[in-house]
Parts: structure tokens; sequence; C-alpha cells
């Protein structure tokens, strides 16, 4: 006996009779248990195999995808840096911006003065002598003499000019000193700079009202700088019976360390010219 | 520029280190007085040319710490701790003779003042970033000193 013919009719036989039985249910309209019965089989293998076969296609495209993947993770990476930096600049604006607003409102309230605007790129190397730098020279219209000021006072004068950079002595140097007044009981003095960036104000006449919190401003005596400029608040009163003059120390509200925008006042022709500090 | 620009910024109570002090410093205990000397000149000159103060008064009193920095006598000792003590001769020296010349040029600051409120703080930070340096110009050092002992 030939099992193998055999068992090909047996599976023909089979198979015919199933399309047989099949075709008669189907005629019938009875073939409902037979598809109920063909999903429980079929459907989960299907689902599983559907689902084996639809990862293995997403890995085969990100892997033929790789390239493009690589490409588009630079290109955000490029983003995100850029965006971090434009944050980084869009905060210095913001900053910038609240400082230039500051100088504009001094400037609006002070609208007799031709003031121009400079930005600080150096301080003074040594410890000893405060001076800045900032990008305003001869071809702007900076002249020795001229008084520099922020929105929060006086801050010095130019005392060396180059063609696009100034040098700028600061009140606090040792070498500076301004005729000054009491804003309250308008006794005179003069502010001085002291080592540790300090001001104190001297030979105010015994007898003249001064407490603390007085503001300090210019006088304008000397012609060095206008009147009515800020230069700080008095802190402490040192008064004695037997001196012929009382002092005061002042603290400015400008902070000397951290200036970045100054503002040069144009208009403004100091008597004195030469204001060669050491020789003040 | 960092000594202009950044350094004065973060300065404490009007203190900031001086980084050219610890570099002449540097280079005069790693190549002797003479390059010591001339670096001085060098970073001095610039740093003249950016100070408000009388001109040449810087580059004076970088290079006499220059000189000092690079005698035999203290580049003979061979320690780690070498470089921090003596930055702090470098600067007493630097910052002594410059509160001199200022005076000298007619400046109107009190040497006492110069002393307590300037001199010592300065040099004293100048000591303390001089720590964070050290093992970098130790290591340098010897790597120099084997190159100068090579035939």
């Amino acid at each position: 006996m030939n099992w193998g013919k055999d068992r090909s009719t047996i599976v023909l036989l089979i198979v015919s009779l199933l399309l047989a039985v099949t075709l008669i249910l189907r005629q019938v309209g009875q073939m409902g248990p037979v598809y109920d019965l063909v999903g429980r089989l079929v459907v989960p293998v299907q689902y599983a195999f559907t689902r084996l076969v639809t990862g293995v296609g997403q890995r085969f495209e990100a892997l033929t995808h790789m390239q493009e993947l690589e490409a588009q993770k630079r290109e955000l990476e490029d983003t995100v840096s850029q965006l971090m930096l434009r944050t980084i600049e869009l905060e210095e604006a913001k900053i910038e911006l609240e400082m230039l607003r500051e100088q504009l409102e001094f400037k609006e309230v002070n609208p007799e003065f031709d003031m121009l605007a400079s930005e600080v790129i150096g301080h003074d190397p040594s410890n000893f002598v405060q001076f800045l730098v900032i990008d305003r020279g001869a071809q702007d219209g900076i002249e020795k003499g001229m008084p520099v000021i922020s929105a929060r006072g006086l801050v010095g004068r130019i005392t060396e000019v180059n063609n696009q950079w100034s040098k700028v002595l600061l009140l606090v140097d040792a070498s500076s000193s301004v005729n000054a007044m009491l804003q309250r009981s308008r006794a005179t003095g003069i502010v001085q700079g002291r080592l540790g960036r300090t001001l104190i104000m001297q030979y105010i006449p015994q007898g003249e009202s001064l407490q603390e919190g007085d503001i300090v401003m210019t006088s304008g005596l000397g012609g060095n700088f206008p009147k009515h400029l800020v230069i700080g608040q008095v802190t402490e009163v040192r008064q004695n019976d037997v001196d012929m003059f009382q002092e005061a120390e002042v603290r400015s509200a400008v902070d000397f360390q951290r200036l970045e925008i100054v503002m040069v006042i144009r208009n403004f022709e100091p008597i004195e010219l030469d204001i060669d500090p050491v020789q003040e | 520029m960092l000594q202009t620009c950044l350094l004065p910024r973060y300065a404490v109570e009007g203190i900031a280190p001086n980084l050219v002090v610890l570099l002449v410093a540097a280079w005069a205990i790693l190549y002797g007085s003479r390059e010591g000397a001339l670096v001085a000149l060098l970073s001095g000159f610039l740093l003249d040319l950016l100070s408000g103060a009388p001109f040449g008064l810087l580059t004076l009193s970088l290079l006499g710490a220059g000189l000092v920095c690079g005698l035999e006598e203290i580049r003979q000792v061979q320690s780690a701790l070498l470089f921090p003590v003596v930055v702090l001769g470098a600067s007493l020296v630097h910052d002594g003779l410059y509160l001199l010349l200022l005076r000298l040029s007619g400046w109107p600051i009190s040497l006492m003042d110069g002393l307590l409120l300037v001199l010592l703080p300065t040099s004293l930070a100048n000591s303390l970033l001089a720590l964070l340096f050290a093992p970098l110009v130790h290591r340098w050092r010897v790597a120099v000193q084997v190159e100068e002992a090579t035939p």
C-alpha cells in the first residue's frame, strides 16, 4: 500500500467534504457557528501576527530612516541651542531695556542736558584708583572735563579722551573732589572719594544743620559740575565742637562696580580746564 | 581683558584679585627673573594703557615683582606651595611699589589706608586664587626642570 498517495487522497476527501458541508451550510444560511468557531481560533493568532509584523515593519522602517532621524535629531538640537541663545539674548535685552528706560526717564526729567549714553567697556586694573573706560570718544563730541552721570546720580567726569573711547575718573577715587551742598539746609562742603569706594563730605561749617538722610548734591561752585546733580545721602555725621568743620559720610546710590551704561553731559563746559586729578 | 572687564564686576568690597600678578609670578618662577621681567613689561604696558593713573606706574611695579619672583634662591625651593607664597610676595612688592609711586606722583592717597584697605586684602586674594593654580604650576615647573636638566 502506498501510504503517501492514500494520505493525499484522504486529505483531499476531507477538504472536499468540508467544502461541501460549508457550501450546504452557506446555502441553508447556517454559517454563523462556523464563523464563530473560526473567529475564536484565528483572530488571536491573526492579532498576534499582525502586531508582530507591524512591529518588525516599524523597526525595519526605523532602521531604514535612521540617517533621516539622525539628521532630524541634529536639527532639533540646533533649534534647541538657538532657542536657548535667543532666550538669553532676550533676557539681556530686557535688562538693557530696563536700564535704558531708567536713563530715558532721567533724560526727560532733565531736558536741559544734552546727554549721550555710553557703554562701560572696562574698569581700572588696579584696586587703588577708580576709573572707567567708556565706548565714546572725541568722534562723539566727548571732551575732557565733561560730567558723567547715571540715572541714580553723579558718576564722575571725563579725564582722558581718545577717538573712540574715554576714561572717566569716578567720584569714589581718592583724587576726586566735588563741590557739594545739602539739599535741606543748603550748607556747602566738598565731597571727596576715599579708598574702599566711600565718600566723605568735608568742610561743612560748624553750626550748619546736618543730619543722617540728608541728600547731597552738586553745588555748582567752582564750575566743574552743573548744579543739583545728586551725589548721595548722608549716612553718618561727624561733629566735634573743637573742630572748625563738620564731616559726613555719604553713600552714593550708584553701584560703581556694576555700572553698564552711563550718560555724558555734552553741553556743560567746566570752567576749570585743568582737571588732571593729580594736580587738584 | 579679564582683569579690566570681568574681575572688577565681582570685586568684594572693591577688591578684585590681580591675575596679571599671578601670571608674572608664575612665569618668573618657571623661567627666571629675565623672563619674568619681560612678561611684566609687556603686561604692565597693556594695563597702563587702560589705567587712569599716571602712565608707567603699573609697568614699573610689575617689573619689580617679576624680578623678585624669578630670583634663583626662590626657584630652588621644591614645593607645590611655592606658587601661592611667591604670589603673596609678588603682590606685596607690586602693590607696595605701586602705592609708593602713586604717592610720589602726587596722587592724594593715604599710605595707611592703601596698606590696610587695598594692599593686604589684594595680596591675600591673589594668594588664595594662586592656591587653585598651584598644582598646575608645580607640574609645569617639574616639566620645565626636567627639560632644562636634559642635555
